[in-house]
């Protein structure tokens, strides 16, 4: 028997109309647990909670925003009993490659928002549950939490963060009996790694020998989810081997970071992305001005 | 020569009326560079800059505020002709030691909006300048953003977010010939670390770290180290230095240092006490 059992349990994932909070849901519902489908989505949560099945329902929510996530959690608990288990997963990812300097001030913002203090509402609107019912939290970062943030800074930014807030969660939660796992993973073939594939095409390639730009199934990360909550692991890594890359992050990262800045590649990238920035806000102005 | 001569160059620092920020700006200046010092408190600014002396200007602005900051830069450029270099040095550590779970909700976030959201305002109002003048950038992070977090979780938090901003920022600007450095001091003996130790509950900290990390280095140390980080364009500043050696180790010591604090008694007493703490605070505060 795992150390944690889903049988029985309640568990509210946002971002889970797709992708690997879907698969989360769907896993940990297959498992026995009651599930919250939380979406931005009102159609999309719904229809994602019917598929996954009877002790199902879908909440339409923006995690950014404080009082709905509250509710969500006030309708699961009215609707299930109570809540055990909260999987922090909703996030987002800019539109396209940009640099501190090029990116607008919106889309950097909103990202953050999204990523980091949704992660933290959500989490907080859950705690009171997951302290009584000594549940677990999982919040989704990111190998990005440790990887260079090069064009992708308020992702980078925010999931640094969540690793952050994970790993004190868990500190605070364990001697009240609850617990709490930081999610890291890598390229899951998601709508929003898709989308940034699509959009930035063989960029985001680049630098990355093949083995890192090979990507995992969603139902493979949501499996990884499950057996993290089920042993309430500390940390969850999917791809696994992300794990030796992490502990190994304190030597390497000045190593990378320093190779970045004499590769002749990563220097070309960077002009063309900030010479389509000004292209782009010279763009805008003439069109204001027209 | 230093790869970066601070002489005749124009550095903007927030958070510089004291401490840290104070004297990072008055040693820029003792090498010849003029410097703008910016504070939230317009008073504490002006006085902060006539101690620095001539060629220092006081500004007040609140790095929260994006238009703020990009007017202190536009004032900084309109006095000394330029900008060659950002500190984005402002922050404040939590008013109580207190669990997610007990915290004020505006108390926490807030930490993140003038830690972080603080300096993505500085950094980008700067920006412009920086890159076109191929300056140098530093935005302070702290040993916090690889320590844990646990009963301050709104800082470390924002630290660890401040350093992956630093680091993209660098990869982004070395093609132009510009840099960027990411901070990380430990005990700094400033205002704000002798407000955190007077706490209730700050104690337990001191009793389970060993000695040697709770020793506080001087703000002119820490300045110095600034200084001597920006005139090599230094990718990592860390003082007291061997703060290094545990960032380096940080990937394999944390999943262990964090996995013993969890069977720390010491620490769940110390947890139990922070929310019983703010329950009593939430009880008083009703009651009145």
């Amino acid at each position: 028997m795992p150390l944690y059992d889903l049988n029985g349990k309640v568990a509210l994932v946002t971002g889970a109309a797709r992708g690997i909070g879907f698969e989360t849901a769907r896993q940990m519902h297959l498992r026995g647990a009651s599930v919250a489908v939380v979406d931005i989505d009102a159609e999309e949560a719904r229809e994602a909670a019917e598929r996954i099945g009877p002790r199902a329902i879908g909440i339409a929510t923006d995690v950014a925003d404080h009082t709905a996530v509250m509710q969500a959690v006030a309708e699961t608990v009215e609707r299930f009993g109570g809540l055990d288990v909260v999987v922090a997963n909703a996030g987002i990812a800019q539109k396209r490659m940009a640099t501190v300097r090029g990116i607008g001030t919106e889309e950097w913002e909103r990202v953050f928002e999204v990523d980091m203090l949704g992660v933290w509402r959500t989490v907080r609107a859950a705690l009171p549950q997951i302290v009584e019912r000594q549940g677990h939290v999982v919040v989704t970062s990111s190998v990005y939490a440790f990887v260079n943030g090069v064009f992708n800074s308020p992702y980078a930014v925010a999931k640094s963060g969540v690793e952050s807030l994970g790993r004190a969660l868990r500190a605070e939660l364990m001697p009240l009996g609850a617990s709490a796992s930081v999610a890291y993973f890598g390229w899951v073939d998601t709508k929003l790694v898709q989308d940034a594939f699509e959009t930035n095409g063989d960029r985001m390639q680049q630098n990355l020998p093949d083995f890192l730009s090979k990507r995992i199934t969603p139902a493979e990360a949501g499996a990884a989810v499950v057996r993290g909550v089920e042993e309430r692991a500390p940390r969850i890594f999917a791809p696994k081997w992300w794990r030796y890359v992490s502990a190994l992050r304190g030597i390497i990262n000045p190593l990378l970071d320093r190779r970045f800045e004499s590769d002749a590649e990563m220097t070309r990238t960077v002009r063309e992305i900030e010479a389509e920035a000004d292209e782009q806000g010279t763009a805008a102005v003439a069109a204001v001005t027209r | 020569m230093p790869a970066f001569d601070l002489n005749g160059k124009v550095a903007l620092v927030t958070g510089a009326a004291r401490g840290i920020g104070f004297e990072t700006a008055r040693q820029m200046h003792l090498r010849g560079a003029s410097v703008a010092v910016v504070d939230l408190d317009a008073e504490e600014a002006r006085e902060a800059a006539e101690r620095i002396g001539e060629r220092a200007i006081g500004i007040a602005g609140d790095v929260t505020d994006a238009g703020a900051m990009r007017t202190a830069v536009a004032e900084t450029v309109e006095r000394f002709g330029g900008l060659d270099l950002a500190m984005a040095n402002a922050g404040l550590a939590p008013p109580s030691m207190s669990t997610m779970r007990s915290v004020s909700s505006e108390e926490w976030e807030r930490v993140i909006e003038v830690n972080l959201l603080g300096v993505w305002h500085t950094v980008r109002a700067a920006l412009p300048q920086v890159t076109e003048r191929k300056g140098h950038i530093v935005v302070v992070a702290s040993v916090a953003a690889f320590a844990n977090g646990m009963l301050a979780s709104s800082y470390m938090t924002s630290k660890a977010a401040v350093e992956q901003m630093g680091r993209a920022l660098r990869t982004e600007l070395t093609p132009f010939g510009a840099s960027a450095s990411v901070a990380y001091f430990g005990w700094v003996d400033t205002r704000m670390v002798q407000e955190t130790f007077a706490q209730p509950g700050a104690g337990t900290l001191e009793k389970i770290a060993p000695a040697f990390m709770m020793k506080r280095i001087t703000p002119a140390a820490a300045g110095a180290a600034v200084v001597k980080g920006i005139e090599e364009r230094a990718p990592r500043i860390f003082a007291p230095r061997w703060w290094r050696y545990l960032s380096a180790l940080r990937g394999l010591l944390n999943p262990l240092l964090d996995r013993q604090s969890e069977r720390d008694p010491r620490i769940a007493a110390a947890i139990r006490e922070a929310e019983q703490r703010s329950a009593g605070e939430r009880d008083s505060a009703a009651a009145s």
